[in-house]
């Protein structure tokens, strides 16, 4: 299983994948949604793990173009607000879950694990 | 082992930990942002100890949790500011808590000595170690409230902390207790001092509104009067009349003064107040007392002492013929001088019972010719610039 990680805040994204790397998982980190995109095509993700709000597009504008790339790629989302994702919207574009800043680790583990390692 | 080669462990054996620990005492005195304080005392911590990452959890009570607030180390191990948090029912909060219940006293919790609690918590304690990446534990209790976990990583080499550096991570660890404390302390006396200026700004505010209940003819002078004198004073800084050091008080004291400088009116018969038409002798009389009535007032309170001084002197000319003292020129203090300009010049400006407004640029010519004689030159000087502003801005 391979996950690109798209955060704008450096630290952030050093976590996650770091994280990732010791659940046992592939991992690599993009900065911003133009970035990620660009990175796209060479990692070939399974999974994106997004941050909601980045200065340039916001996840589900970067989430949109990623599945014109490949229909068939997953995602979760990390907010800084419940309210700042649609649900609706976010179904639709296959968003399995999302997290609200502060995370919980363990209920960030269990959801990696349930969706991402099981496959549920 | 060649003898030039000294192990980890032995190097930091040469660490003067008494001299760091008063190194971070002198620390907490000089520095007040609880921030910058945390921040140093971690930096401290990893620099001594030598540890891969180490991560404060401070309680918030609003969201129930402990939210990573600082951290250093290296990336990727340590927890970025308000990303992570841990619930009041973690585990590892759960054992700190319980052994304080039961006294106990828990400086630190060990990786490696987490076998040693036994049943299910120990697994649960195990797996969140794991979660943080962590090699040691270390409360924060203030009184009976635990208000944050240190989390610390693995040692750069390896081994595990010994006794002289956890007893050196105890005590740092309630220096960080005692920083948050004057921290939260510092926030809610500012809070109080704040809360108790806007009460007493309100009161003097509804102390002013009295008199405007009584004057019929005054409606709004008060706040016109205020805002026009601050307009005034923000002229006379611009011009450098009034230093910017002495600005801000002069300001506040403006403000308070101007509010109340007709306070004094209370004490004057309605009927003359009110009189529709020009007073007579008696009744100028009488009106001439409100500034020595609203000193009279206000003298008992503190924080009036320079406000009263508007209050006391608004009607005193600058060449000495006014009242109630006959003061002139600088006797008369500054904001008394500002007062009366802004004060006759709405006066003019607004319908009175025995005649109806002039035209502002009529006021101002009066007022103007009366510059050194009852009005101070500097502040007539900033009326005009004041004016010559308003009127390029009306016609823009």
């Amino acid at each position: 299983m391979k996950i690109l990680v798209v955060d704008d805040e450096v630290e952030v994204g050093n976590f996650l994948v770091d994280f990732l790397k010791r659940l046992g998982l592939e991992a690599e980190k993009a900065i911003c949604g133009a970035d990620a995109l660009a990175m796209f095509g060479r990692v070939n993700p399974d999974w994106v793990l997004l941050d909601m709000k980045m200065p340039d597009l916001d996840g589900l504008e970067v989430l949109v173009k990623m599945k014109e790339l490949n229909p068939n790629i997953k995602s979760m989302m990390i907010t800084g607000k419940s309210d700042e994702v649609s649900e609706s919207e976010a179904r639709s574009l296959g968003v399995r879950d999302y997290l609200v800043k502060p995370i919980d680790l363990s209920e960030l583990r269990t959801k990696i694990k349930t969706y991402i390692m099981d496959g549920k | 082992m060649p003898s030039t080669l000294k192990s980890q462990s032995e190097l930091s054996a040469k660490i003067d930990y008494r001299d760091e620990l008063e190194k971070a005492a002198k620390l907490m005195i000089r520095i007040h942002s609880m921030d910058t304080l945390v921040k140093m005392i971690l930096r401290t911590i990893i620099r001594i100890v030598r540890i891969e990452h180490a991560s404060l959890l401070i309680y918030d009570a609003a969201r129930h949790a402990y939210v990573a607030h600082t951290s250093k180390g290296m990336a990727g191990l340590k927890i970025p500011k308000g990303f992570t948090r841990i619930s009041s029912e973690n585990p590892i909060i759960s054992y700190f808590a319980q052994m304080h219940q039961q006294a106990v006293k828990t400086d630190h919790l060990l990786f490696s000595h987490i076998g040693l609690i036994g049943g299910q918590l120990q697994e649960k304690i195990r797996d969140e170690f794991l979660l943080y990446n962590a090699r040691a534990c270390v409360p924060g209790f203030f009184r009976d409230k635990l208000i944050f976990a240190l989390f610390l990583g693995a040692k750069q080499n390896y081994e595990d902390y010994t006794d002289e550096e956890l007893g050196f991570l105890s005590v740092l660890a309630s220096d960080v207790v005692m920083a948050i404390q004057n921290a939260s302390l510092f926030q809610s006396l500012n809070d109080q001092l704040l809360k108790n200026k806007n009460l007493f700004l309100q009161t003097v505010f509804a102390l002013s509104q009295a008199i405007e209940a009584k004057d019929h003819y005054t409606q709004g002078h008060t706040e016109r009067v205020t805002q026009f004198s601050l307009n005034l004073a923000e002229e006379l800084k611009s011009m450098g009349r009034i230093s910017l050091k002495e600005a801000k008080e002069l300001f506040e004291n403006l403000r308070i003064s101007a509010l109340l400088h007709d306070i004094g009116k209370i004490g004057v018969p309605e009927a003359i107040l009110n009189k529709n038409g020009m007073l007579d002798e008696q009744e100028r009389v009488e009106i001439n007392k409100h500034p020595l009535i609203g000193a009279n007032i206000l003298i008992k309170i503190d924080e009036f002492q320079e406000p009263i001084l508007g209050v006391k002197y608004h009607h005193e000319k600058f060449d000495g013929t006014g009242y109630p003292e006959g003061l002139k020129e600088n006797q008369i203090p500054f904001i008394a001088r500002i007062i009366a300009v802004a004060d006759t010049f709405d006066a003019m400006t607004s319908d009175r019972p025995y005649r109806k407004a002039m035209l502002k640029e009529q006021a101002l010519c009066l007022i103007i010719e009366q510059s050194g004689k009852q009005f101070d030159p500097q502040v007539v000087d900033a009326l005009s610039s004041f004016c010559r502003k308003a009127s390029i801005t009306a016609k823009e």
